[in-house]
């Protein structure tokens, strides 16, 4: 995003015709009503498939309504529900906490995994390929395949822990109080690749120049990035993070084909719960209203996100 | 001397480090190739062994899961279709917008580009619901291609920023050198600016086909019915029917997971570069 908002100037366009002699001033204004049509069925599909949904979850939230039929009226009967419901608060939390952690760990190890890939290391064209394997294989799959690696005995976590001599009986799934750990870990470990693309472009950017100076200037490793890379890159790596947190805080995926939600919903994170709420109970009401609330929250964090990384640069 | 010990220490550290998060991340695959081709007994007996004789009915088994035969190659189709629906839409709809915005005047030019970046704000759990509503409304529901069509409108404004990035660089004077050669706008943007643009759409579109191909969130909500899924929602259903086969549970795995490595590792140029460009996707 950070890229993408220094395009939020665009370079002033010559407008004109062409004149005599050939000359060309500029393209044809014609252009601009070529722009107004081009930009009418994108925001007509805007509109449409975002806009409306919008209003329409906010009219939900307001409502009873079971999945057919007309929509009954209750005032604000779903928000007070939920602001007194303990597993609702519980959800709130765990969404906070699962989304801050893993986006914190996600930008630190992509910001070392690209340090260490510009700076040369052996392999380092092999490695920027594999990393993000985990990325692009389908994330019910990846989770499919961690949810049986954590089963005691037979899991794959299980079965090495043991070949290296240590307990095979560890099933931190299968308990409300260690369930969050695996799926932390597996959001973690999925979204490092992404991330790390991001920063290394990031860091390719610099100039070799800057990087020759400090050389010169007796700058060792370590302080060139602490000292030039790091400075450089830092709105990259706040916009990522930022990104980062609505996607994990918005993420179903991983955490569904992990755990369903359980047990005993101990990892259901906001979207679990308000899918599970509408389509597994049908109060699609109660559901529109977590909903909402989660919603406001990330376009907060996303307007702030976008509003910091362009007063940055 | 001890600067020297602490940077050759820095540096093991550095190589240990790189090394073991590869190994973190390309051992998974490993093994489910591995244990989708072993027995379901031989997973319990020798889990690690190398030397085993490969249990190819996994995958037959893997194929004939679920309640109709061949239900992982219908999944696969429907990802098809619906991936290649989002793509079309996407495409088609945000890169003329994206080239001719670049001749509106710049306030105009900036209101846009603030306008369909707060589409990239709008989180997915505030649409699910509603489009189960509007999808059900209108009898558009298991339908992979009519999925496709949100999809595609939800990688829109990603699209469209990013394409529109990369006409703003563009250069003019073979804009200017087309006009004076008598080509109208239309042909211009069709005949010069498309096929140099190649390159970029395909990065761009790498980032769509890579969300809409592993998301499950809006899919699992508009295609409930198993023959319409794709592959990521009907993966969930699927580990259940096999808790006790593991050998087909990783061919089944294997299937889902290896396709897209591959299409990836052939295209990983196009991937890197569309990914370090603009870092922003849904």
């Amino acid at each position: 995003m950070a890229e993408i908002s220094s395009s939020l100037a665009p370079t002033k366009p010559r407008r004109g015709r062409i004149f005599g002699k050939g000359e060309v001033v500029g393209l044809d204004a014609t252009n601009i009503r070529n722009a107004k049509w081009a930009l009418l069925p994108v925001f007509l599909l805007l509109i449409i498939f975002l806009g409306l949904p919008i209003i329409n979850s906010f009219q939900l939230s307001l409502s009873r309504w079971g999945g057919i039929g007309p929509l009954q009226y209750v005032g604000f009967d779903n928000y007070k529900y939920l602001f007194a419901d303990e597993q609702m608060r519980y959800s709130a939390r765990i969404t906070f906490i699962y989304a801050f952690v893993v986006a914190f760990f996600v930008i630190a190890i992509a910001t070392m995994l690209a340090a260490a890939v510009s700076s040369g290391v052996f392999g380092h064209k092999f490695m920027k390929v594999v990393w993000f394997f985990p990325g692009i294989a389908p994330p019910t799959a990846v989770a499919i395949f961690w949810s049986t690696s954590f089963q005691p005995m037979t899991g794959l976590v299980n079965i090495i822990s043991n070949a290296l001599g240590f307990r095979n009986d560890f099933a931190p799934l299968a308990s409300s109080d260690t369930a969050l750990y695996p799926v932390i870990f597996v959001g973690i470990w999925s979204a490092v690749g992404f991330a790390f693309l991001v920063i290394l472009g990031a860091v390719e950017q610099i100039p070799v120049s800057i990087r020759e100076a400090a050389t010169v200037d007796g700058a060792n490793i370590r302080q060139q990035f602490t000292k030039i890379t790091l400075p450089l890159i830092r709105p990259v790596m706040f916009t990522m993070f930022t990104l980062e947190l609505i996607w994990t805080f918005n993420g179903f995926t991983v955490v569904w084909a992990l755990t369903n939600g359980g047990p005993a919903d101990s990892t259901s994170i906001l979207p679990i719960l308000a899918y599970k709420e509408a389509f597994r109970y049908g109060r699609f009401g109660t559901a529109a209203a977590m909903a909402v609330i989660a919603g406001i929250f990330l376009m907060i964090v996303g307007t702030i996100g976008i509003r910091l990384s362009r007063s940055k640069q | 001397m001890i600067k020297t010990i602490y940077s050759a220490f820095s540096k093991l550290l550095a190589r240990i480090g790189v090394w073991g998060w590869t190994a973190l991340v390309i051992f998974p695959f490993l093994f489910i190739m591995l244990f989708g081709t072993k027995s379901t007994i031989e997973i319990y007996s020798k889990p690690l062994s190398l030397i085993y004789k490969p249990e190819w009915q996994n995958f037959s088994a893997a194929w004939n899961a679920g309640p109709d035969q061949g239900t992982i190659g219908i999944w696969f189709i429907n990802t098809f279709f619906l991936v290649l629906t989002a793509l079309a839409v996407s495409l088609c709809v945000a890169v003329p917008a994206a080239y001719f915005t670049i001749f509106l005047p710049p306030k105009v030019g900036r209101r846009v580009l603030v306008g369909v970046l707060a589409g990239t704000v709008v989180p997915n759990i505030l649409l699910v619901i509603p489009f189960f509503k509007a999808y059900n409304e209108f009898n558009l529901l298991n339908n992979p291609i009519y999925a496709g069509v949100a999809y595609g409108v939800l990688a829109i404004p990603t699209t469209f920023l990013l394409m529109n990035r990369f006409f703003l660089d563009f250069p003019r004077e073979i804009l200017e050198a087309g006009l004076l050669d008598g080509l109208t706008n239309f042909k211009i943007f069709r005949k010069l600016v498309l096929p140099l643009s190649v390159g970029q759409i395909i990065s761009v579109g790498i980032l769509t086909l890579i969300w809409a191909w592993g998301d499950s969130q809006i899919a699992i909500v508009l295609l409930q019915s198993q023959s319409a899924q794709p592959i990521s929602v009907g993966m969930l259903s699927f580990a259940g029917d096999f808790t006790t086969n593991l050998g087909a549970t990783f061919a089944g795995l294997t299937i889902a997971a290896i396709p897209p490595i591959i299409l990836y590792i052939i295209l990983s140029k196009y991937v890197t570069k569309g990914i370090a460009l603009g870092g922003i996707s849904k």
